[in-house]
This record gives C-alpha cells, structure tokens and sequence, in this order.
C-alpha cells in the first residue's frame, strides 16, 4: 500500500514539474530582457600583462599599458588619466597625464562597455636604495551619472496599516539592490504620503551612497527626479555625501489631486557627479649586487 | 505604689552602675601609674643604654609626675558625666569593653613590642649567629651559583616606563595587605614605630615583589627575615631592628646594581668594575661577622673582619685604575681632564636625578593620554639639558628648538650592500702568548670595502699594560686613495728601546684614521595636498612601503647625516600647509669616533623655498644647501658615542603651491651627502711567557 501511495506521488510530482513545458512548442523563444542599469561600476582600470614588468634593470625604459573599460551604464566624454607616485630621483617622468577617448557605455551595442588603452613610456633613470621598489598610481577622473527606477505605489489611504479594498499595491520601503550600472546608487526609497488640503503630498525619500571603489569628486547634481512625467521638488540641488558613512539622502516632494484609488507609477532619478578610480601598483628594481 | 517602686529600683540600679565605675576608674588609675612607673624606671636606665639618658632620666620623671597627677583628676571627673544607665548604653560598655580585652590579648599573645619589653630582650647565643654566618656563606657561594641570582638589576626599577609599574607590579596592593594586618595584629606603639614599620613595609613589598621573578631572590628574602626574627629583634629595638633590615635588604638586593649604575652614569665608570660582583660583596656574611663582633664579642670574627679588609686592599684597591691616577703625578692636562670628568659627572648626576624624578612629576598625565605622558617627559628633559642658559633667555629658546630637533634619527637600510665598511678583525695568527726575547710583530686583518669613492687610512697603534702604555711601529702607516674590496695585515711592533715584561698581560690597540667616507641618505615624502583619513594614509604607506614615522634612510655606515621633512619632521605625509620644517643631524652610527666633517650636502627640490635660519650653518647653491668652511672647521672630534646626534640644521621651508595644493598625490625624494673622517680601534691581549732559561 505504501508503494503504491510512493508511486504515485511520484509520477504527480512529475507531471507537475514538466507541466509548464507542455503546452509549448520548440522554437518558441522569446527574446530575452537585459537591464543594463544594473552593477556597482563605472570606469575599471586595470593594467595589460607584462606592462609594466615585474621587475626593470636599473636605467632601463618600460611601458605602463592601461585597460580602460566602462563597465557602468553611462557614456565617458572628457576625462581624464594621470599617471603620479613616482619618485622623480628615479622615473622619468614622474608624472603624466593624458585624455581619455569617449568610452560607451553598456548598451546593446556595447553589452561588456567600451574600452580603451593607454599608454604611459618611462625611463628608469637611477636604481633607487636597497630593494625599495618604484611605486606609482594611476588615477582617472571622468564625469558620470546614476539613472534610477523603481516601481512606486501612490495610494489615497495614508494610513499604512489599512489595507485597500482593491489591494492594487501596497506602499512600503523599496530597496534597489546590485546598483544602476554606476558607482553612484540609490540604495533605498520610503515614502510618506499626507495631505495638504485635498491634495495628496508624497514624500520621497532617496537613499544615496558611493558604492564604487572610487571617491567622488565635489558635488552631486540633482538632475531630475520624476514620478511618471511629473517632476518632483527635492530639498537640493547637490549635495555631499557624508564623510564616515558614505551616503546622503534626498527628499523630493510629490504633490498631486486625490486619486481614487491606489496605482502604481514608476519613479525615475538622475544625478551627475565626477567621478576618480584609482589603480596602485609598484615595480622591482633587479639589483646589480 | 508600683510608680515608687519603679523608681526605687531604677535608683538601685544608676548606684550600681556608679559603683561599676568608680571600680573600673580605679582600676585605669592604678594601671597608668604601674606604666608611668615602668617608664621612668626604664629611662632612668634600666632599659638598654642611649644618648642623652640623662635628658631622659628628667623627662621620664616629670612624664610620671604628670601622668599620676592626671588619673585621679580623671576619676574625679569620670562621675559628674551625665550618662544615664540606659540599656544600650550598657551593651555599648560590654562590647567597648569586650573589643578592649581582645585588643589587649592579642597585642599581648602576638606582639610583645612594647618598649617595657625591651630591657629583658637578651642577645641570642652566639652560635645562633655562626650558623647564620654559615648559612650565609652557603646561599652566596651555593644558592646563588646555582640559581643565577646577583642582585636585582636597578634596571627593573627604572626601565618601567613612569611610575605606573607601581600599579601593575603590585606593590601597593602588597604594601596595603602588609599595613592592614600590621595594624590588627601589631599596632605600633608610637609614631616613629608607624614610620620604620611603614618603611619596611614598602621594602618588604618591593622584596616580595621582585622575588616572584627570581628563586634566588626569594632565598634572600627568606634568610634575611630570618636575621630580623632570630638576631636583630632580640637586641634591637623595633625600630633599629626595622632599619638595620631595610638597609641590610636594600644593599643586597639592589645596592650593587644601583651604585654601578650610578657610577656609570656619572662617568666614575672605573668604580663599576670594582662593585660589579655581587658574590665579591656578601653583605650578610660581613654584617654577620660584624653582627658576632659586637653582640657576641667574638675575637674569631674580628680577625675574620679585619683579613677581609686586607684582602679587598690588595685584591681592588692596587689594581685599579683609580690608585694608579692617583699614585702618578698630576699635570696641567690631566688637572683639565679631572674639571671636565667632575663637570660631566655633575651634569650626568643630575640626568640621573632628573631621569627618576620625571616620570613622578609627569605621573598626572600618565592614564589621560599617552602622548601628553610622553611630550611631558621630553619637555622636562630639554628642560634640564637648557636650563644653563636661564629660562625665558633667546639662548634658552633657541636650546629647546634645537633639543627638539634631536629627536630625528635616521633609519639604516639593511638591504643596502654597497657602501664604505672597514673593519678590523683578530686573525688566528694573533698569539696569545710572546717570548720575551722572541716577539715577532703582531698581527691584526683589516677588511676594506670602499665600492664607490677611495679613501685613505692613516694606522697607528699601541702597547698598554698596567702602570705603562708606548706607540708600537705599524706597518703599513698609510693607505692612499684605496677603492674596491681589499684584505690586509697590518703588524704591530714594540719598539726597539721597549721590552716586554715576562708574565704581564698586554693589550695591543690598533687605530684606523679613514679619511674620505662618504655617505648617503635619502627621504621619501608625499604631498597628498589635504588631510588625508587614516585609510588613505594606511593605503599609500603600504603602496610606497613607508612607515607612519620616516626619516631619511641610509646604508649601515659610520656616520650619516639624518634629516626630516614636514610637521613634525618625521611625518611622510606633507599637507596643504606652506609652512614645513626642516631638521638635520650628525648622527654617530658605530663604536668609533667622527674625527672630522669634510662636507654636508642636502639635496631639496624645486618649488621649496628656504628661509634665513636655514643659511645659518649651509650656505645655498640652486636647491642645494652646502656646509660653511667655518662650521666645518668647528666640527671636529666630535664628542658623539654610538647612537647620538649633533644637531646641525633646523628652520622652516616655505612648500609652493604646486606641492602644497596638489590634486593628485606626489612623492618627492629628498638626500643628503656627508664626507668625513672616522677613527676605528680594535683590541688584542696577549701575554709575555716566562723567560726559559737554556741548559
């Protein structure tokens, strides 16, 4: 008896998973959707194999050979890349710095990003004392921008415990989690509707945090912050992010008639800032001893 | 009816009460008079003999008077107190009285100090104190071979870092546990017993404490306590009986540690060696002796005594090195010698005293922050070292800038090979041994490697023994402009006018004169442009393999010229401020001596402007600063040991704006060039075989 009970959960077990397959045919594939505001990266540099080597002889020429890629979602245009940290008693030159071409952002037609390669030739002109190594760092400064979505509720019942008949949505903290294909994210959204007079007033607050590998260089510009194609009114303009925690948070206002009933709408922002990414590496003299 | 006879009874009872009084009034009475008694016959001399006994005799007898006269006066007036005899009242009497017989009981049962005691204390046999003396010889020659044990290093003291080892030794809390049951068990019958009893106590702690680091310490501290219990308390008076063991204490556990140390630190360094040994000095073996003498007028121990006295005579006194200055005669240059070794020592006696003070004048910061413990220590320091100047003079200022700038040392780098090293070294062929009438010239290898720049050695040496010192002929005299690795004997012979003295130790001194060294250093510094948070700091520190402190570094040469950049000098990071300091120092690397400065270069950068007290000692040349000839000419035999500094340069630089308001970080690398003379000895000791007589 307990056999065949065994069996035959079996065979419904399958049934079920294999259901979902049946009624289609092959050759039904749908195109798939990608999200390329998504990551936590802007501008990544790393350095190509052997450039520089490990190790120089002392009074020998190398080259520095840079990868640039745009691993965020927006275009690079007019930035920068500075090679510093050397000592000047020892490399030649010490310091150089050079233009950084338009770099792509991802997209369909650049679904890894753009990329580029720069190089820096210097001389090694004295072996430096003991083992102490060459070190130096490269340093890339580019403006960028954080484009934001998130699904939002705007509901007329602005008690969060009562529940809508309809139930369309539900207001409640949105966390954006993995980033927008930039440096810069909006983390989390919470909302705090009131009412002034008969309209309905929302209130948005933005999360902002760095979650680059970067710093970002002085302000952060509030381009837009929209809900559908009503733009809201934020408390700034720009901002700083705070020092110890690396974050700020923005407040946007949303003012509108009385909806009847809950409804979904899409919130988008956008912030531009200049970014700096920064790469170390240090090279090893070979002693003549 | 039952109201009256309430009040009858409660009357009967304040009468009995009154007369349990008066009982216990008459009983105080009779007891101060037997005491008063007792001390004024003791003083009058009964008691064992002291100074003054005749003072004493007057003033015992009037303290009795006084003291007779006052109890009846105090029994008179103990009824006219208005206390009525309550029930509390009476439990209070009961235990005051109770807590008053135990006290009494217990002073009596476990003390027996009192000084009316003393009269009867009679000394112990004498053969208590031969076997004490025997057990002496055996913890000094034994125990303490065996165990390792020679004092306690002063260093233990000293060495602690401020007064908190106070804390963290534990002494308080022992000196505390030590008081408490002194007090319960052996109250002190006066203020001057308190006094000796405390200082034993903080002896005793320290004893205690040190012991738990040492076995053969803690033997000490048990065989000296036997001392106090068996030989001292029977003759002495608590108090003598306290301080001979306290000082007895202090001289074995840390007397020999801390005269050397003085002694070294106040240049009398020929002394250290005569106090060195510890087993040389048994401290209870002659206290002992001395201790039979007197107590036990022992006629064995005397002699003992005296052959001691003898004995230390010919085995120190004739060896060393004091009695020979002093039995020679006394020139003009050695008059000068001796004011400068008594200035040297004044001024190092009080390095000493300045050096255990600060730490007690400091102690308030010690605890709220480290760094102000610390900066509180260097101000006092430099505060002595300036004080000959007068306080709040320029002089005095100026001193303390300049002290303040001894703190840049530089940093050798051991991973740097290629730099100027010559040595000395003994070589197998160096005998230990010389006939008298067959002496060959003696041999010393010296190892030259001068990769970069040649340099010439001037040779000389020397013949010393006791009483006499001659130059010996060296070969070679002189090697000119030598460059490269080289190995070479250099021999040294007596001169023919010389001979050596059978069975005398010699010892050979020789002298290399290297002119021409010159060495490097460099100074690495990153202007960051701004304030940079801990974990950029800790990022380019690690990338640059830089350390949080960073002076100029250079190979494990001589000498070197170490110098810093920055607020303070030592701080790699360089900011926005304009204003930076600069500091530079002759700094003494190895054992030997800066005979001479031939020249200092330091190399700065462009966009580093200098400001006038930079051209005090260095003249400028593009973003050099070059030494003036007439410093140069002053800096010769430089009275700098291993490890010191003689400081040179000190002034502000003014950063330009490139530097100071850098976007992206910088580093920037600084040297400095110095070429000097140093002098190296080496020595050897060999001895002058018996001369043999042919058959």
């Amino acid at each position: 008896m307990k056999n065949k009970m065994l069996i035959i959960g079996i065979i419904i077990i399958l049934i079920i998973s294999t259901g979902c397959s049946l009624g289609k045919k092959p050759g039904d594939v749908e195109p798939e959707s990608v999200d390329y505001h998504t990551g936590t990266e802007g501008l990544v540099l790393n350095l190509v194999e052997g450039r520089p080597p490990g190790k120089i002889w002392p009074g020998s020429d190398f080259l520095i050979e840079v990868e640039l890629r745009n691993k965020g979602a927006h275009d690079i245009e007019g930035g920068k890349l500075k090679l510093h940290g050397f000592n000047p008693m020892y490399v030649s030159p010490s310091e150089e710095e050079k233009p950084i071409q338009t770099l792509y952002g991802k997209s369909f037609g650049y679904p890894e990003g753009d990329y580029a390669l720069i190089q820096f030739k210097e001389s090694n002109i004295l072996a430096p004392p003991g083992k102490t190594p060459l070190s130096f760092t490269l340093s890339a400064e580019y403006d960028y921008a954080t484009e934001a979505s998130a699904e939002i509720c705007v509901s007329p019942d602005i008690t969060p415990l009562a529940k809508t008949i309809e139930a369309v949505c539900e207001v409640k903290e949105i966390n954006l989690k993995g980033g927008q294909g930039a440096p810069v994210a909006v983390t989390r959204i919470n909302e705090i509707p009131s009412y002034k007079g008969t309209n309905l007033n929302i209130n948005f607050i933005l999360d902002i945090e760095n979650v680059g590998k970067g710093e970002i260089l002085g302000d952060i510009i509030v381009e837009n912050v929209k809900v559908g194609t009503q733009n809201l009114v934020c408390d700034k303009t720009d901002f700083k992010l705070k020092e110890d925690t690396k974050s700020a948070r923005l407040k946007c206002e949303l003012n509108m008639l009385r909806p009847s009933g809950p409804y979904t709408s899409i919130l988008t922002a956008k912030f531009s800032y200049r970014y700096k990414t920064k790469l170390d590496s240090k090279i090893e003299v070979i002693s003549e001893e | 009816m039952a109201k009256g006879a309430e009040k009858q009874r409660r009357k009967e009872m304040w009468k009995a009460e009154q007369a349990r009084r008066d009982k216990q009034a008459a009983t105080k009475e009779r007891l101060l008079r037997e005491q008063a008694l007792r001390r004024a016959r003791e003083l009058a001399g009964n008691g064992p003999e002291r100074p003054l006994a005749g003072l004493a005799k007057t003033e015992a007898a009037i303290k009795a008077k006084q003291q007779a006269a006052q109890a009846p006066a105090a029994q008179q007036a103990a009824p006219a107190k208005p206390a009525g005899p309550s029930r509390l009242n009476k439990f209070g009497g009961w235990l005051k009285a109770g807590v008053a017989g135990m006290k009494g009981y217990l002073a009596g049962k476990l003390t027996s100090k009192g000084d009316g005691e003393e009269k009867q204390k009679s000394p112990p046999s004498q053969l208590t104190g031969w076997i004490f003396f025997f057990v002496s010889i055996i913890l000094y020659w034994f125990v303490d071979l065996a165990t390792g044990y020679n004092g306690i290093d002063i260093g233990f003291f000293i060495g602690l870092g401020g007064a908190d080892w106070l804390y963290k030794s534990g002494i308080l809390t022992i000196i505390a546990i030590i008081l408490a049951f002194q007090f319960i068990f052996s109250r002190p019958e006066s203020g001057a017993e308190f006094k000796s009893d405390i200082f034993l106590d903080i002896v005793l702690a320290f004893v205690f404490i040190i012991a738990r680091y040492s076995v053969g310490a803690l033997y000490h501290a048990i065989f000296i306590l036997g001392i106090w219990f068996f030989l001292l308390r029977p003759v002495k008076s608590r108090i003598d009986a306290n301080r001979t063991l306290a000082i007895l204490i202090l001289i074995d556990f840390i007397g020999f540690s801390a005269l050397e140390y003085l002694l070294s630190n106040t240049g009398f360094l020929g002394g250290a060696g005569i106090v060195a040994n510890y087993v040389m000095f048994p401290i209870f073996s002659l206290y002992l002796l001395g201790y039979l003498k007197v107590y036990g007028k022992s006629g064995l121990a005397s002699f003992l005594l005296f052959l001691i006295v003898v004995l230390y005579i010919f085995g120190f006194v004739r060896n060393s090195p004091q009695y020979q200055t002093l039995t020679s005669e006394i020139d003009l240059k050695q008059r000068e010698e001796a004011w400068g070794f008594w200035k040297t020592s004044i001024f190092r006696t009080k390095e000493f005293a300045g050096m255990i003070l600060d730490p007690l004048g400091c102690s308030s910061l010690m605890g709220v922050s480290s760094s102000d413990y610390e900066d509180c220590l260097r101000e006092r320091q430099y505060d002595r070292l300036c004080a000959e100047y007068g306080r709040g003079t320029e002089e005095y200022e100026n001193c303390i800038k300049q002290k303040q700038g001894l703190d840049v040392t530089g940093t050798t780098d051991k991973t740097i090979k290629e730099f100027t090293k010559i040595e000395f070294k003994q070589p197998k062929e160096f005998p230990k041994q010389v006939q008298k009438e067959f002496s060959p010239p003696i041999p010393m290898q010296l190892n030259i490697e001068s990769p970069k720049k040649p340099v010439t050695i001037e040779l000389s040496c020397k013949f010393k023994t006791a009483g006499e010192e001659f130059d010996g002929d060296v070969q070679p005299k002189k090697i000119e402009e030598i460059i490269g690795t080289k190995e070479l004997t250099v021999l040294c012979d007596k001169p023919s006018d010389k001979e050596y003295k059978e069975l005398k130790s010699y010892t050979v001194t020789y002298t290399a004169k290297v002119e021409g060294i010159e060495t490097e250093s460099t100074l690495t510094r990153l202007f960051v442009g701004k304030e940079l948070d801990e974990k950029e700091k800790s990022s380019l520190l690690s990338l640059h393999e830089l350390t949080q402190t960073e002076s100029s570094k250079s190979a494990e040469e001589f000498a070197v010229f170490s110098f810093g950049i920055g607020t303070p000098p030592t701080n790699p990071f360089i900011n926005n401020n304009p204003t930076q300091v600069i500091i530079g120092n002759i700094e003494n690397l190895a054992n030997g001596k800066i005979l001479a400065i031939e020249n200092i270069e330091v190399n700065l950068i462009n966009h580093i402007t200098l400001t006038p007290a930079c051209l005090k000692s260095f003249t400028q040349s593009g973003n050099s600063l070059i030494l003036k000839p007439e410093v140069k000419n002053k800096l010769v035999n430089l009275k700098t040991k291993k490890g010191e500094r003689l400081f040179l340069l000190g002034c502000n630089l003014q950063i330009g704006s490139d530097l100071a308001e850098t976007k992206d970080y910088v580093k920037r690398g600084f040297s400095s060039k110095m070429t000097y003379t140093y002098e190296i000895t080496k020595e050897g000791k060999f001895t002058v075989a018996k001369n043999l007589a042919i058959t």
